[in-house]
């Protein structure tokens, strides 16, 4: 599991976990994130239970378990928040922010300890240390019920699965040629997104974030000016493909 | 993981050997209380079979009441054994982001954590051994149960052939009787034969 410095500044700092070499082939690849603040830190999307051993190990060369306040769940599915149960028994104390719609279907990964934040379909705003990150809505991207995680002092949108692209374990992190990273995004957001209209609401919404760095949770950061080319590219896109006219 | 598999599908067994066992206890009960009714009509031709069924009656309730008991006990060792399972595996991957996290990191963090799933893990050991023995116990008493009440059906026909008009009528009751408790034997029997392997699985 490689680990990246994505943001530091005075107050806090991003931390990017990806391209896991110990990953079964079987299953893909996904890029975790944690926010260190001070006094309080924030893991998004800490990953499937397969994902758990590599991750904590990863984790524990920045800080200290207990230094793991809070922890981010865009959405139910299992390569999102599988380890529940695992990083139940490490932060007993911590609480996991996720959306309402989906509290009782999560438990069932096991939650005898961890609090569950209810993320109401507005979305909310979560204190790091001095940093207040913001859980944007993006429903039906691709789940019903989805957020994203914005810092406007970081300029960093986590942008969940909008912006994932399937590719193999060792590709670079970072999108370094646009138009050929199309074919690898193409496919996923066609077939993964089921709404027009939620694009398009999620599009108008976030073209008035400050963003310079997109970061997904599958595939590559998107940098500068491919955030706005990302975002036109979405937009032409038809997505919910599997209905056929 | 597997042990924990093998205890909790031997433990289901049991418990489903049970449930059959229980099943025919109450239609033998009910042939008891049947054959009670009869016996009152026969009257004194009949009163050696009427004492049987008595008999009869209260160990078909004690069979029912200890297949409860014991399908209880096969329930809860299921449910340990897979929340045994759940903190081995939990352990290990706690133990593999040790490894993981190497000696530059805040590893030491784990150790608490580590102590209390294995404290945990030896706890649920020692809690399945009792629930064992118990169930043990109550398997083998219910079984002399039914040592007994196999003597007694084969008597019920000696005392049938002495009801008169109603011997047709005890007759049949009594072969009830014969064939239902060996049907309750086989169970009980396969109960063991669970309760055995179970014992194995968890040395």
């Amino acid at each position: 599991m490689k680990a990246h410095v994505l943001y530091r500044g005075e107050h806090h700092q991003w931390i990017m976990f990806a391209r896991d070499e110990e990953k079964p082939e079987k299953i893909i690849d996904t890029n975790q994130y944690l926010v260190i603040g001070k006094n309080k830190s924030l893991l998004i999307d800490p990953g499937g239970s397969e994902l758990f051993p590599v991750m904590l190990g990863s984790v524990l060369k920045f800080l200290a378990v207990n230094e793991i306040t809070d922890i981010f769940a865009s959405h139910q599915d299992p390569d999102i928040i599988s380890s529940l149960g695992l990083w139940d028994e490490a932060l007993p104390n911590a609480k996991l922010h996720s959306p309402w719609l989906w509290e009782g279907f999560i438990r069932h990964f096991g939650m005898n300890n961890i609090e569950y934040v209810a993320l109401p379909d507005e979305g909310g705003r979560l204190d790091i240390g001095g940093t207040e990150l913001h859980f944007v809505p993006a429903h039906y991207l691709h789940s019903s019920g989805n957020f994203n995680v914005y810092d406007p002092v970081a300029r960093l949108l986590m942008s969940g699965d909008v912006g994932a692209a399937l590719e193999p374990n060792d590709a670079p992190l970072v999108v370094d040629d646009f138009d050929s990273h199309i074919s690898k995004m193409r496919g996923f957001h066609q077939r993964w997104m089921p709404s027009n209209a939620a694009k398009t609401d999620w599009i108008r919404r976030v073209r008035k974030l400050k963003i310079d760095i997109m970061a997904p949770q599958h595939g590559r950061l998107f940098k500068g000016d491919d955030v706005g080319r990302f975002l036109d590219w979405f937009d032409a896109l038809e997505v919910g493909s599997a209905i056929k006219d | 993981m597997n042990q924990s598999i093998n205890i909790d599908v031997a433990s289901n067994c049991i418990a489903a050997e049970l449930y059959h066992a229980a099943t025919l206890a109450k239609s033998l009960s009910l042939t008891a209380k049947n054959a009670q009714a009869i016996t009152l009509r026969a009257g004194d031709n009949s009163l050696g079979f009427k004492a049987i069924t008595v008999f009869i009656n209260e160990f078909a309730e004690t069979i029912i009441h200890q297949a409860s008991k014991i399908n209880d006990q096969a329930v809860s060792i299921s449910r340990l054994s897979i929340s045994h399972a759940h903190t081995m595996s939990t352990s290990k991957q706690f133990n593999r982001a040790w490894d993981f996290a190497g000696k530059e990191s805040h590893r030491e963090d784990l150790k608490e954590i580590l102590l209390s799933l294995h404290e945990r893990a030896n706890q649920a050991q020692e809690k399945m051994r009792l629930m064992l023995q118990h169930l043990e116990f109550d398997l083998e008493e219910s079984q002399m149960q039914m040592r007994a009440a196999g003597i007694i059906a084969t008597t019920s026909k000696t005392e049938a052939s002495r009801a008169g008009e109603y011997q047709e009528s005890l007759f049949t009751i009594a072969n009830n009787i014969e064939t239902t408790s060996s049907k309750i034997r086989t169970h009980l029997k396969a109960a063991s034969k669970f309760l055995s392997e179970l014992k194995d699985t968890n040395s």
